[in-house]
């Protein structure tokens, strides 16, 4: 299932997942989001290629954390990452959202 | 032109990195630690990977692994089924030499002299180490099934390390008179990847639908129940129908004897004539791991928080070898683990924070051409061990469409976890 970033956008557009406000910038341990993104890799490719699994990389840090606070609320589907979102603190997702930004958006 | 890394800079002055040699201190060079990774699949690739770049180049690291070319075991059943060309599932271990500057050497660790910290290689060399990484997968307890051995793989495949047994296995399954019967001997627990060999008679049961529709496939269990049984079962019932009879030893008895040159299987209770066979015994960590001193019966017991070798505080064990308790044996696992590992060496041998482990798993099976179920869960260290946090699996009765999802999402795993080991 190829999710593009435009999908992510309009699944959080559904009622019940508010972008988070006033997070244009987050403050994250970019060190700490790059240690915890060691988890996502395997499957989020860090050069951005989404066969099967959506790509992460260059998101815009507010969408990032929204997404994963969706899956937290279980409003998006995927029980992998409901489990591991369930999983993440609050500093957790801001770190990764941090790190994931500095990566090139893919091609 | 290549980066002039710290290991090559150290080179060019002619500084030997081996303790010792010398004959005096190396203090005054502040010799680059080393570390020394034994095997070179999902958790020890893994391991050199990032012990090499999340250090910025700061540590020398070598890998030991005797094949040239990795044939990954996680995969291997797509191929036996049909769905994947074997060269799919191999990969090189160049960008780990060239990228990440890594020294692969294509050799077996024969031994390890703990107290001195240097690995003995096949070849007669020797390599030092400050922290060692083992990560050699599995050995076979090969009489655990009697009558088989190392000679018997040839007549009955265990195709269960990749590479040629997998392509002999499948050739056998292929070969296979029309209407005959292929008998698995399942191993018991705990073994590498628990879904594995059912997945692999889901495999079997799909070439013999489309090429040898009468075949019959007969599966002896040491296990009452095997992982994700449910929903195998429920495959098979739709998928191949009438096809595959599961046998729990409780029910036909303990295996007897297992003959390859007439392929005749005994169990305590009955007589099977096999076409075609796959035996499975019961598993071990790698060998290198015993002579290394850090197992304790089959297995190597290790710290949950930072997957440290129980035995030998320079020593990490990674993987179907280690005892990670809760965390199924898997490649996942063991690339899990690798990161966990490779972040406390890099703190203990650089001035870097380690963070808290996390690990995870998620292991997915192909029952029929886009049917994949999947189960995982996440894991923390607990007192004494690993423990799961939270789990998911499957469910029986799924739609279709959340069934092929999981292929392709299996698919993108196998693209990202072998960017993550080799790239």
């Amino acid at each position: 299932m190829r999710l593009q970033i435009g999908t992510w956008l309009l699944l959080l557009g559904s009622p019940g997942l508010a972008l988070v406000e006033n997070a244009a910038t987050l403050e994250g341990d970019i060190e700490y989001g790059r240690y915890l993104s060691s988890e996502c890799v395997t499957c989020h490719q860090v050069s951005g290629a989404d066969e099967g699994i959506p790509s992460i990389t260059g998101w815009e840090q507010d969408t990032f954390v929204s997404v994963l606070e969706a899956y937290q609320k279980r409003k998006l589907p995927n029980p992998v990452m409901r489990n591991i979102a369930a999983n993440l603190d609050k500093e957790q997702i801001q770190a990764l959202a941090v790190f994931f930004a500095t990566l090139p958006l893919p091609e | 032109m290549r980066k002039l890394t710290r290991r090559r800079f150290n080179g060019l002055l002619g500084v030997s990195a081996v303790t010792g040699t010398l004959g005096m201190p190396c203090l005054a060079w502040a010799a680059t630690k080393k570390v020394v990774v034994i095997g070179g699949g999902a958790g020890g690739a893994t391991a050199a990977r990032y012990l090499a770049k999340e250090s910025k180049g700061r540590l020398d690291v070598t890998l030991i692994e005797p094949s040239k070319r990795y044939y990954t075991c996680f995969f291997s059943n797509l191929y036996i089924g049909g769905f994947r060309e074997y060269e799919s599932t191999g990969h090189s271990y160049d960008g780990l030499a060239a990228n990440h500057g890594i020294n692969v050497i294509h050799d077996w660790a024969t031994s390890v002299d703990g107290a001195r910290k240097t690995v003995s290689l096949g070849s007669g060399a020797k390599v030092a180490y400050d922290r060692l990484v083992i990560s050699p997968g599995i050995d076979f307890k090969y009489d655990s099934v009697p009558g088989y051995s190392v000679e018997a793989q040839d007549r009955m495949p265990h195709a269960y390390r990749s590479g040629t047994q997998a392509q002999l296995l499948k050739a056998q399954v292929l070969a296979m008179k029309q209407g005959g019967t292929f008998i698995m001997i399942t191993p018991p627990n705990p073994y590498r990847c628990p879904p594995g060999p059912y997945e692999r008679i889901s495999m079997i049961a799909h070439q013999f639908k489309q090429h040898n529709p009468r075949a019959k496939i007969i599966v002896l269990d040491p296990k009452g129940k095997f992982s994700k049984q449910g929903l195998f079962t429920e495959g098979w019932d739709k998928h191949y129908p009438g096809m595959i009879d599961w046998i729990p030893t409780g029910m036909a008895g303990d295996i007897k004897n297992v003959n390859p040159e007439t392929m005749e299987i005994e169990t305590e209770d009955e007589s099977f004539k096999a076409d075609a066979a796959c035996v499975i015994p019961a598993q071990k960590a790698g060998a290198i791991a015993m002579m290394a001193g850090v197992t304790d019966g089959d297995w190597a017991p290790i710290d949950p928080a930072t997957m440290r070798s129980r035995a030998d505080s320079n020593i990490f064990v990674l993987g179907d070898a280690s005892i990670a308790s809760a965390m199924p044996k898997s490649g996942f696992s063991a690339n899990s683990q690798a990161k966990v590992a490779a972040n406390v060496i890099i703190a203990e041998l650089t001035d870097s924070s380690a963070f808290p482990a996390r690990y995870s798993n998620t292991c997915w099976s192909l029952i029929s051409p886009n049917n994949s179920i999947k189960v995982g869960a996440s894991y923390k260290p607990g007192e004494e061990s690993i423990e799961a946090v939270s789990k998911f699996i499957s469910k029986t009765g799924e739609d279709a469409t959340t069934r092929k999802t999981n292929f392709e999402e299996a698919l993108g795993w196998y693209s990202g976890i072998t960017a993550d080991m080799f790239a």
